[in-house]
């Protein structure tokens, strides 16, 4: 097995909410070489070449991975942390697996700017996704610190052809 | 030598590995799980999340947080029922439920004037559901056993969901008499809310149990208190498990749960069925040869689970039960068994009965003898 554990090192404890619940933890292996694979499978993954480090969200869970770091925030609970843990353990042995079959992406994914989300946003600052206005909300999806699927709105008519096309500059 | 045949209250005896992994918890680890930062609590963390994963595997659930902790079935029960129920609620029961569900169902009755509809059921004790679709008419939960303990049926409960779910019915069972010890898979019979104890056929400690509760379904809470994470709102978190758990768990006893869910998985619930089922032939073949006894519940072993209650025409069961407890060495249980709805229903609930209920240690010499001695006792 290519990634073996991995170890949590620390959990924030005595948080408020979702939002500040993070942890650090050490990958048994640095998981750089599988990380250009991941880049190609996961939607608006982050990926640094140089850093080697990527980021991405796996339900509503931040997930950084940098060499043999992988640091896990805005979780539920240790339940969830514990289970997300199993999921990026078991995504990157099937990853490292199928590599012959993948086709590795070294180059950042495209992504459009906060104003070309923006434009595809419902624009009624009805607060739904929790953000102040869906200007606020654009540019916390253009650092993917929130999801698509975050705005409720998007989900409905007559902005799902947004939504799609929002997801296609994303995927 | 005694011979244990009360599996039905409780397994005896447990596997060793459950006995050694609860005390090298207590010696080796002794932290709380889902508070500190330090090793060993994090440790505790992933023996607490590995138990709930063994039993997903067990149960067929998808993820570790839709199997919340509580201390046995008697408390799951009461997490589904008061957690989901509003007033003028209108609930369909069996006529066999173990005073687990029955009490918590008639205390809702008084104090949020629920409603309380039973199907009714064959005199072996299986629940007639021909006539589901009617009974159903109006219900906003199905909560039914999905074993009992006293007749020993089975409820068809991939025929009640169903038809519950066709008319968006949420079903609750009581898992406390199968679980371990008869297949369960909540994802293939989509039920919503599944209790099980952690002591019976799951072969862990007593004070071990949970609820299984499908992903989307939020409860009301039963208790409030820490837990561990989202210190600062006064409120209960919303996410499970956390939600449910407030206060420290029985870490102890999951240890032993753990243990005892490994041991479990790695036998097979389809051979412990059939070792159950191979032996309840026995119990039921034997029994039948006894003049003036009379068993409850259906003829044939496939159709019920690995426990037997009856009753000697002119003999009183408790005395029964103590005659081979104090001249055989054989223990089984009297009285009504926490079940006098299922005790109507058989006629018996001003005699009780005598149940013997096997578990996975059993072997074919125990019954055996219990019907050597049952013979004695009759003649
Ligand atoms: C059918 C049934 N339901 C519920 C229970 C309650 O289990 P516990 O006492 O572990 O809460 C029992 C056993 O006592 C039972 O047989
Ligand atoms: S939910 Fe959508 S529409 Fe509403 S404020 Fe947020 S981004 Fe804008």
């Amino acid at each position: 097995m290519f990634l073996k554990s991995i170890k949590i090192l620390d959990i924030d404890v005595c948080v408020r909410q979702r939002s500040t619940f993070a942890s650090h933890t050490r990958a048994s292996v640095d998981v750089s070489e599988v990380m250009p694979y991941l880049n190609g499978i996961l939607k608006g993954a982050d990926y640094n070449k140089e850093a080697d480090s990527i980021k991405f969200i796996q339900n509503h869970v931040e997930i950084t991975m940098i060499k043999d770091q992988i640091n896990v925030a805005k979780f539920a609970n240790r339940t969830e942390l514990l289970e997300l843990l199993d999921w990026v353990q078991d995504l990157v042995n099937d990853t490292y697996e199928s590599m012959s079959e993948l086709t590795p992406l070294y180059t950042a994914q495209h992504r459009p700017s906060v104003m070309t989300i923006y434009s595809l946003l419902p624009k009624t600052n009805c607060r739904k996704c929790g953000e102040k206005s869906c200007m606020a909300f654009a540019a916390r999806l253009y650092k993917l610190e929130v999801e698509i699927s975050d705005c409720g709105p998007l989900a409905e008519e007559p902005y799902t052809a947004n939504r799609d096309k929002l997801n296609n500059v994303f995927a | 030598m005694a011979i244990y045949l009360d599996n039905g209250a409780t397994s005896y005896p447990k596997p060793e590995s459950v006995c050694s992994a609860v005390t090298d918890y207590m010696r080796n680890n002794g932290a709380s799980p889902g508070r500190g930062n330090y090793e060993r609590a994090r440790d505790a963390d992933t023996l607490v999340y590995r138990t709930r994963k063994l039993l997903c595997k067990l149960l067929g659930a998808k993820r570790p947080g839709q199997i919340i902790f509580t201390s046995n079935a008697t408390e799951s029960l009461n997490l589904a029922l008061k957690g989901y129920l509003k007033p003028e609620d209108s609930v369909l029961t069996t006529s066999y439920e173990h005073n687990a569900m029955w009490r918590p169902l008639k205390k809702m009755e008084d104090e949020r004037n629920i409603k309380i509809r039973q199907i009714p059921c064959a005199p072996d004790g299986r629940a007639d559901i021909a006539s589901l679709h009617e009974y159903l008419r109006g219900v906003t939960l199905v909560a039914v056993s999905h074993g009992s303990n006293v007749t020993g049926c089975v409820t068809p409960l991939d025929e009640i969901t169903a038809a519950a779910h066709k008319q968006n019915i949420p079903v609750l069972t009581d898992a406390a008499q199968t679980a371990g010890v008869y297949p369960i898979d909540v994802t293939g019979v989509p039920i919503d809310m599944l209790a099980f104890t952690g002591h019976k056929g799951l072969m862990g400690p007593t004070g071990t149990g949970g609820l299984y509760i499908r992903e989307g379904m939020e409860l009301g809470t039963l208790k409030e208190g820490g837990t561990g994470g989202m210190s600062s709102s006064p409120y209960p978190p919303s996410e499970p498990p956390d939600r449910y758990e407030a206060g420290t768990m029985n870490i102890c006893g999951l240890a032993g749960l753990h243990a005892a869910l490994t041991f479990i998985i790695d036998a097979g619930v389809d051979d412990i069925r059939e070792h159950e089922i191979n032996l309840t032939k026995l119990l039921l073949e034997g029994l039948d040869t006894i003049p003036r006894l009379k068993y409850y519940g259906p003829s044939s072993a496939e159709d019920r689970l690995g426990l037997v209650s009856f009753n000697i025409e002119g003999h009183d069961p408790n005395k029964v039960a103590l005659t081979l407890d104090s001249d055989y060495g054989i223990m089984v249980r009297s009285g009504l068994h926490c079940a006098p709805q299922a005790h109507r229903l058989l006629g018996t609930e001003h005699i009780g009965a005598v149940r013997v209920s096997l578990g996975y240690f059993n072997q074919k010499e125990d019954v055996d003898l219990l019907i050597d001695a049952v013979r004695h006792i009759a003649a």
